[in-house]
């Protein structure tokens, strides 16, 4: 901390001119003196000692080098003086060199002296003052050793030239310089005296005089005794030697006296000076105190630290960048709480590098780079400058470092450069204007969709942007804003600067000032040329298509239709705009809230995916319903969520669909009566032919009969085939419920196919366990039987074996067919039950069927809610195996099939 | 021969437009031992069973004119006719076509082709069934 001044400047400056002018003014006088021979001058009295001419060319040197010093002078005039200064040091210097060594003949260059103790030369001792000021005055500016040099040598000067003032006041001769002169006149000590005091104000912030005006106790102190020091010894020696001299007081009563009154005067002195150290003392305690609560109060962290490095003070600021309770004395414990890291990062600043140490070593550091980062808070950005603390004499003896924690300044900062770049590179356009239409602001963005650079825009009125048609509508978005609301998605029309319109969504905000008036507004621009564009294509799509459109918005309410809806259900397109869909499909969205919950779900999921079809009746608008089926679709727009349902009148195609049904009965009536009635005749002539004439047939005419009966049992068979696959196809295939035996059935089918089974070599066993109370249809299940064991037979080589199995399990009626026959590849198996399928080996072999049964035998088990499955192993064999449940149907069914029967 | 308690064996009126069939049906029935009388046609049909009162009738559902349903439908609106036992028979397997013959009336039915054991064992339970009732009310099936 600097020493601090009490007062103003001026006025000791003053003092500094005053003292040179008088001076220089007592050499240019006596040198008058000594030019016209005036004796009053020369030595202002005969009986006194006149002042050399020398002396007082000295003088003038002295009183012009302290004018020309003075502060703020400029660097000429300041070495000027300083020359004169040197000037009157050589001449102090010479006339010291006389004394010790004789004189070299100039005493009396500019005027005669005759009758004088010693002619022209001035004494010693009055050179040894203007040496001591004159080289005082050339030293004065030198930094540091200069100024206490020159200190030094005003004190030396001022103690001289007080010896000679001393001297004429006690009469003491040898104080005066009356060794072998005539000694130093009055005026001369005068002189000398003045200039010193001049030359010591010369820089009042410095050396002693700064010190005597500094505001410290010290300072105070010195004040008070320094003058008593000085002024109390020679006004009780004065008087002691007027009362010795004149009153004829003894030397030891004198002396008696002077003690008593020095010891009084001293104590008093002593005592006023204690007084105002004390109130310098309080003066500073309270003007520290005031700097201390402004420092803490500061929003600016302050630490400040002694030359050994160790932290002195800290203020509250600090702490809490720090993150350091306020209460906590931390001084101890400083540098592990102050965790201040590198740029960036996280790791520790090395304490060499700490701004505040390095202040120590003397430099000025400023950094904004630096992080500090109390445990468990957020990092804070801090900006720090430290300098050293210097003593007077510009000695280090601490540092001081103000933090500024620039945390929320450069967030907030890199937060609106980013609001600046998002609005500067948007791809809307975002401009802002007056409440009057004046354009503020352009982006890039602007400059794009309309055309006009920032330069040409801005300044310019909104007009040239609205066309003519759009006038009063933008006029009363902009009074909607100056009422503070927001306009939202705007569409309208914007004139570009080369004539065209261009479609736009715009999103007009108020923007306030600092005091929340509404000073303009915002307006973002959205192109929607290339969607309205997308739109309109979308609208003669939706209005070419085939079928009714209806496109329908989140509360259910009908926003799109096209001229083929119109149509269909009767109405003009502004009496369906708006209607609730519900009144033309009811159910068409779903039944109730959660189903369109899951419609909009799936359409916020599966966006623009067809839902399947699904029939409903839709009504027109005269009441009367008709069939139809809907897709739905969804389609994310502006407004929301559009489900697009795409509405068929299926009534048309249900008519064909019941005559390709009637057509299709009608066939089947037509082969059922048409083949069977022949067949019906066929067996049963053939069966009375061989039972009335068989006896007389011939052998080959028994065989041949033989053969026209096996063939029409085939055609029958495959007629009955025929017709069950046509009534499975049409969904009226039934089975007749009753009580089966299945072991019985399944030991008649075995006997049934024992012949054919000899004939081909393979040997037919059976395993029929009891089955009790089997529910089904026994024609049916024989039919099952019959077709596996056929099959068996039929594909197991000669040698091979088949095994009829039936047993009860799990409540389940088993019925198992395996074979050791060649197996059914990987590649067949996928196909054994479609319809007409033959296997390889069937064609390849001429093994006879049409490939229609196991796809009977398949209808057959499923009518049965069974099931049918297959291993095989190439090379090996395979097993069918078919499960039928014990009861095909509920009992209460079952019941009512009994009763029918 | 109009008075049914009179006979010796049972008369079973044949009725279908296919003259194959009809003779077919015809032989087996008389094979079974019984008296058989037949037609071509319903009208015919039905004025043979006010003339003759046979025991039982066994009809063809699919014929030209009226078909086998409606000679039931028929015989069956005729008081003096309603007791006579009708077997249809029909060449189709759809059951909705079973089940309009017993709506129309009929007694029984049996479907083609036919092995003569089920048209005899048809046949028979007809009969035994009309003569349990001894010709009396005849109850719906």
């Amino acid at each position: 901390m600097g020493a601090r001044f009490r007062g103003d400047a001026p006025p000791i400056y003053l003092a500094a001119t005053a003292c040179g002018v008088f001076v220089t003014g007592i050499g240019v006088l006596v040198l008058i003196g000594w030019a016209f021979e005036l004796p009053a001058l020369k030595s202002l009295a005969s009986t006194l000692p006149s002042m050399k001419a020398n002396m007082a060319i000295a003088l003038i040197a002295i009183g012009s080098s302290i004018l020309l010093l003075r502060t703020g002078a400029s660097l000429l005039r300041r070495s000027f003086g300083r020359s004169l200064g040197a000037l009157a040091a050589a001449f102090g210097g010479i006339v010291v060199t006389q004394s010790l060594f004789g004189g070299i003949g100039v005493d009396q260059a500019l005027f005669d002296d005759p009758g004088s103790a010693s002619p022209g030369r001035p004494t010693v001792h009055a050179a040894l003052v203007v040496a001591c000021l004159g080289a005082g005055l050339v030293a004065i500016d030198i930094e540091k050793h200069g100024t206490r040099l020159s200190g030094f040598l005003f004190i030396a000067a001022g103690t001289l030239a007080l010896a000679a003032i001393v001297g004429y006041a006690y009469d003491v001769g040898y104080l005066r310089g009356q060794a072998g002169t005539s000694g130093m006149a009055l005026h001369t000590a005068l002189a000398l005296s003045v200039a010193t005091v001049g030359a010591c104000v010369l820089r009042p912030e410095r050396g002693l005089v700064g010190f005597l005006r500094g505001d410290d106790p010290g300072a105070a102190m010195a004040r008070v005794l320094a003058p008593a020091a000085v002024i109390i010894p020679i006004v009780l020696g004065a008087a002691r030697l007027v009362a010795e001299r004149h009153l004829g007081l003894d030397s030891e009563v004198g002396v008696s006296l002077v003690v008593l009154c020095t010891i009084g005067l001293l104590l008093g002195v002593i005592a006023f000076a204690a007084v105002r150290v004390r109130r310098a003392v309080a003066e500073r305690d309270s003007a520290q105190a005031l700097t201390t609560k402004v420092v803490e109060g500061l929003s600016v962290g302050v630490a400040a630290c002694d030359r050994e490095g160790r932290l002195t003070f800290m203020n509250r600021e600090l702490k809490r960048i720090h993150g350091i309770d306020d209460e906590v004395d931390t001084y101890d414990r400083w540098p592990d709480l102050l965790n201040i890291s590198k740029p960036g990062g996280i790791s520790p600043l090395p304490s060499a590098e700490r701004p505040l140490l390095r202040a120590l070593g003397g430099e000025r550091v400023r950094r904004d780079d630096l992080n500090i980062s109390p445990e468990g808070l957020v990092p804070r950005s801090v900006q720090v400058s430290a300098e050293p603390l210097e003593d007077q004499d510009g000695e280090v003896v601490g540092a001081v470092a103000t933090i500024t924690d620039e945390t929320g300044r450069r967030e907030a900062e890199q937060i609106r450069k980013q609001l600046a770049a998002i609005v500067e590179w948007s791809n809307d356009a975002i401009v802002s204007q007056s409440l009057d239409g004046m354009i503020l602001s352009w982006n890039t963005g602007a400059e794009d969709l309309y055309g006009y650079s920032m330069e040409e825009a801005i300044g310019s009125h909104e007009s040239i942007i609205v066309p003519a048609d759009r006038r009063d509508e933008q006029r009363d978005v902009m009074k909607r804003v100056a009422g503070a609301e927001r306009v939202d998605r705007q569409e309208t029309v914007r004139l570009r600067k080369d004539g065209a319109l261009v479609d736009v969504s715009l999103t007009v905000s108020p923007m306030f000032d600092a005091d929340s008036r509404i000073i303009g507004a915002s307006v973002i621009a959205h192109d929607i040329s290339a969607r309205r564009q997308a739109e309109r294509m979308f609208g003669q799509l939706i209005e070419m298509a085939p079928d009714a459109v209806v496109g329908i918005d989140q509360a259910g309410s009908i926003e799109v239709v096209n001229s083929k809806a119109e149509e269909m259900f009767g109405y003009h397109r502004e009496e369906l705009l708006w209607k609730d869909m519900e009144a033309l499909v009811p159910g068409a969205l779903g039944s109730g809230a959660p189903e369109r919950a899951m419609l909009s779900d799936a359409g916020l999921d599966f966006q623009g995916m067809a839902r399947p079809d699904f029939e409903r009746s839709a009504r027109r608008c005269d009441g009367s319903e008709f069939p139809c089926e809907i897709s739905l679709a969804t389609v994310e727009t502006d407004g929301g969520l559009l489900t697009m349902a795409v509405v068929r009148d299926v009534s048309e195609r249900k008519l064909i669909e019941e005559e390709a049904d009637r057509l299709k009965s009608e066939f089947f009536g037509l082969v059922s009566h048409e083949l069977r009635t022949p067949l019906t005749s066929i067996v049963g002539y053939a069966d009375i032919l061989s039972e009335e004439e068989g006896s007389r047939f011939s052998p080959e005419g028994r065989h041949y009969l033989e053969v026209i009966k096996r063939n029409t049992h085939r055609l029958d068979r495959l007629v009955q085939d025929l017709l069950l696959v046509g009534q499975v196809d049409a969904g009226t295939f039934q089975i007749q419920l009753g009580v089966v035996d299945v072991s019985a059935t399944a030991g008649e089918c075995a006997e049934e196919f024992r012949p054919v089974a000899e004939q081909a070599g393979v040997s037919l066993t059976t395993d029929l366990g009891a089955v009790r109370e089997f529910m089904g249809d026994q024609g049916r299940l024989a039919q099952v039987i019959e077709n596996l064991v056929s099959n068996a037979v039929k594909f197991t080589p000669a040698g091979g074996e088949v095994v009829l199995r039936v047993a009860e399990s799990n409540e389940s009626c088993v019925i198992e067919v395996s074979d050791s026959g060649e197996g059914i590849g990987d590649g067949e198996l996928g196909h054994l039950f479609d319809r007409f399928y033959r296997g390889a080996r069937a064609n390849t072999e001429h093994i006879k069927g049409v490939g229609l049964g196991l796809a009977i035998t398949k209808a057959i088990v499923e009518a049965h809610h069974g099931e049918i499955e297959i291993q095989s192993e190439v090379g090996t064999g395979s097993t069918f195996r078919v499960v039928l449940p014990m009861r095909p149907v509920e009992s209460s069914k079952l019941e009512s099939v009994r009763s029918a029967s | 021969m109009a008075d049914p308690e009179k006979r010796d064996r049972p008369l079973v009126l044949v009725v279908d437009d296919e003259p194959d069939i009809r003779d077919l049906v015809t032989i087996r029935l008389q094979q079974d031992g019984y008296d058989v009388i037949a037609a071509e046609d319903g009208a015919t049909a039905i004025e043979m069973v006010r003339l003759e009162h046979p025991d039982a009738a066994v009809i063809d559902v699919r014929m030209p004119g009226l078909d086998g349903y409606e000679v039931t439908r028929q015989i069956r609106a005729d008081p003096a006719l309603v007791d006579t036992p009708i077997l249809l028979l029909s060449a189709s397997v759809r059951e909705e076509e079973v089940r309009r013959g017993y709506d129309a009336g009929a007694d029984s039915y049996i479907r083609k082709p036919f092995v003569p054991a089920e048209l005899r064992e048809a046949v028979r339970a007809l009969l035994e069934r009309a003569a349990s009732k001894g010709g009396g009310d005849r109850s719906e099936p």
